[in-house]
């Protein structure tokens, strides 16, 4: 055999069909459809685009692999995600092999648009099977389909679909079992035909195309959807829409938050008891200790986050899918815009409240690389769900419980207000990073705002499922690695016999926390603070457990319920707000950088991160400390 | 006109889609997003004040749009 000119991947296995169509067109329904169960969730090599494979046996028994590429307008790519899926109709995408067939999901309501795509993946000269999904909608709205006319005119088996109730699969399965399907499309079965394309500039010619094939199908240009419009007129006014937005947001984080209290109380009990159990089989020592402070402690800190996630992804999804989300973001556009950001932006942020890491990996769908990072960047200044028992602590020891105006609660306003601190200097950063990096560039919007729907069990069920299982997965092992990390560092080397002083003290960890007490003086720390900042670099909330140990307390609940007199007591109102102001900015967790390294590829935002918000948090601490040495 | 002058309710046809020196890409997006010559589209919403961003039927879908955007577009009142 000849060696060839260049590098040929060479691809075995089933032959590969590939899920192309417009966003919205209920492409993703189709693949669960086909699918079912048998699908993976990973990354294409390189970008951080979601790649969704799936496998399908057809009637006759023939074994195919199924790709969902990312829902495009066009060939001509806007965002990350679409270069993908014009890369890999193109073949030319990294590790992956040019599909045998695509399957071109189509929208009956909106066939227009749709066409064009379908026509478009026609040229390119793969074999192309219609899928012509929500024909039931279509139907009810008065749109006339006539699959079989479609079928002639593109000259490619057409099939009507119900993705969301699974009509048609059978036929599209059936489809699949036909050869000639995958041989390359015939010419067009238009008067118009391909002969017109080599005079015009193509995405003319592909209207024309597009315009004969509606008119042959007897399809009008306009037919309104009358129940989206009347819940835009509510939705978009410009007083009850912001309004409800507001409302919605607020119900969002009542839930997060009151919500996952209870479940999160019990798998912290679940973990606490298995740690009982431990402690009581094995002996005290240093397996004791990896099992109960470095493993079991890593295990619970991600599992607790476990209900919050949940119920905001629920909450994520449902405005997803029901089609609110990119209202939300057209709401928010302007006040974003100022900022220097999009309206696209609003959904990673606010997914960073339940935690920074999720919120990172929701900003894939930002499609300007200059807004993609600024939104990184200013994600972990949302105040993340892990500060709350630091905040808790901290309120507790040094905010008295008074009563203000009658009906609020000095603390509460103190904890509202740490939040909207946060919120503002996430403004103030990203309208900063706006002005320095000064090329004024233009941002495209061009964002549709699909009809709404009912969104439907089965969908929310599966996608709660994936999100969970890759937060689990990625920010699990990340998490338990450190943990266990910063469990030797601060149990080795071990405290001498005749030791006088917590054992951390004698720790790796106790010495470092020695030298950063230096650099730490100047805004209150002291030794103590110092050292439970270290294991708070894993996870922010492990801050409270390493400062009872500090305090040879155990460090249980009921510890950090003792906690509370001890630090009111021994430290100064000064350290407590410098504290606080400290856990605004908190730029110590390392699962965040990792989150950000991973999603940019590299090691300059989550650098650029940490200094920024290292510098942000000690001028912020160093203000709090002088107004605390002031006031008390 | 350009479609960044249109009033709410009005019924417009496109008729080009001007190239932007200053953004190469926009044609090719707005023409896959369904700004085509023939096309119908309409002002239906905009921010506070008629400011950005505006909200366009275009064809069977709504596209938000920016003013900068929108001015790219060529329209004809729709006779």
């Amino acid at each position: 055999m000849s060696t060839p000119d260049k590098k040929i991947d060479l691809f075995l296995g089933p032959p590969l069909v590939a899920l192309v169509g417009n966003p919205n067109c209920g492409k993703t329904a189709l693949f669960n459809r086909l699918t079912g169960s048998r699908q993976k969730v990973a990354n294409y090599a390189g970008v951080t685009v979601e790649r969704k494979e799936g496998r399908l046996q057809t009637p006759a028994g023939k074994q195919i692999r199924v790709l969902d590429l990312p829902g495009t307008y066009g060939l001509t790519p806007r965002s990350p995600d679409e270069q993908v899926t014009t890369e890999v109709l193109h073949g030319t995408a990294a590790g992956e092999k040019r599909p045998d067939l695509v399957i071109c999901v189509l929208d009956a309501t909106n066939l227009r648009r749709g066409l064009r795509l379908a026509i478009n993946i026609r040229e390119i000269g793969l074999p192309v099977v219609v899928a012509l999904n929500m024909a039931d909608i279509a139907h009810k709205r008065g749109i006339p389909i006539d699959v079989d006319r479609l079928a002639a005119l593109l000259n490619v088996p057409v099939i009507a679909t119900v993705a969301i109730d699974g009509k048609g699969m059978d036929a599209l399965l059936e489809s699949l079992d036909t050869p000639e399907y995958w041989h390359h499309p015939l010419p067009l079965g238009l008067s118009l035909g391909n002969a017109t394309q080599t005079n015009e500039p193509g995405a003319i010619s592909d209207q024309m195309l597009v315009q004969e094939i509606l008119d042959e199908l007897g399809i009008d240009n306009a037919y309104p959807h009358p129940l989206t419009d009347r819940i835009d007129a509510v939705v978009l006014h410009p007083v009850a829409g912001p309004l409800l937005l507001t409302v919605i947001l607020f119900m969002i984080f009542q839930a997060v938050f009151v919500g996952a209290e209870w479940p999160t109380s019990m798998i912290e009990a679940g973990i606490g008891g298995i740690a009982g159990g431990i402690q009581q089989i094995i002996p005290s020592g240093w397996l004791q200790s990896l099992l109960v402070d470095g493993l079991l402690a890593g295990i619970g800190g991600v599992l607790a986050f476990l209900p919050q996630i949940l119920i905001l992804y629920f909450f994520i999804l449902i405005l997803e899918e029901s089609g609110y989300m990119p209202r939300a973001a057209f709401l928010l556009d302007r006040m974003m815009g100022r900022a220097g950001l999009s309206g696209r932006s609003f959904i990673p942020l606010l997914s960073s409240f339940a935690c920074a890491v999720p919120g990172i990996m929701a900003t894939r769908s930002i499609s300007n690389t200059r807004d993609r990072i600024i939104t990184i960047l200013i994600a972990p200044l949302m105040t993340c769900s892990a500060r709350l028992p630091v905040y808790a602590l901290l309120i507790a020891a040094f905010i008295p419980a008074r009563s203000i105006m009658g009906f609020m609660n000095l603390q509460g306003l103190v904890l509202f207000g740490l939040y909207l601190i946060g919120i503002a200097m996430a403004f103030v950063i990203a309208w900063l990073l706006k002005h320095l990096t000064a090329h004024r560039q233009t941002r495209t919007l061009m964002m549709e705002l699909p009809a709404y729907h009912l969104p439907r069990v089965q969908s929310l069920a599966l996608g709660l499922w994936q999100r969970v299982e890759i937060f689990v997965r990625r920010v699990g092992t990340i998490i338990l690695m450190l943990t266990v990390a910063l469990w030797v560092l601060s149990s080795f080397p071990t405290a001498p016999m005749d030791a006088t002083e917590p054992a951390i003290r004698y720790s790796l960890a106790g010495h470092l926390g020695e030298r950063l007490a230096l650099v730490f003086a100047p805004i209150g720390f002291n030794w103590q603070i110092s050292i439970a900042l270290i294991p708070g670099m894993a996870a922010r909330e492990m801050m409270v457990g390493a400062l009872s140990t500090v305090y040879a307390l155990s460090s249980d609940t009921e510890g950090a319920q003792l906690l509370v007199p001890i630090i009111a007591k021994e430290w100064s109102t000064a350290t407590g707000m410098s504290l606080l102001a400290w856990f605004i900015f908190a730029p110590q967790c390392i699962s965040t950088l990792a989150a950000a390294r991973r999603e940019t590829g590299g090691w300059g935002v989550p650098a650029v991160m940490l200094v920024y918000l290292f510098a942000l948090a000690y001028l912020a601490s160093w203000i709090a400390y002088q107004i605390g040495l002031y006031l008390f | 006109m350009t479609l960044d002058q249109a009033r709410i309710g009005q019924k417009l046809i496109v008729r080009e889609v001007l190239a932007n020196p200053c953004q190469p890409d926009w044609h090719g997006w707005l023409t896959d997003i369904g700004f085509v010559p023939g096309e119908p589209v309409e002002l239906l919403h905009t921010g506070v004040m008629g400011k950005d961003p505006l909200l366009f039927r275009i064809g069977h879908s709504k596209f938000a749009l920016r003013r900068a955007e929108a001015a790219c577009i060529e329209v004809d009142l729709y006779a």
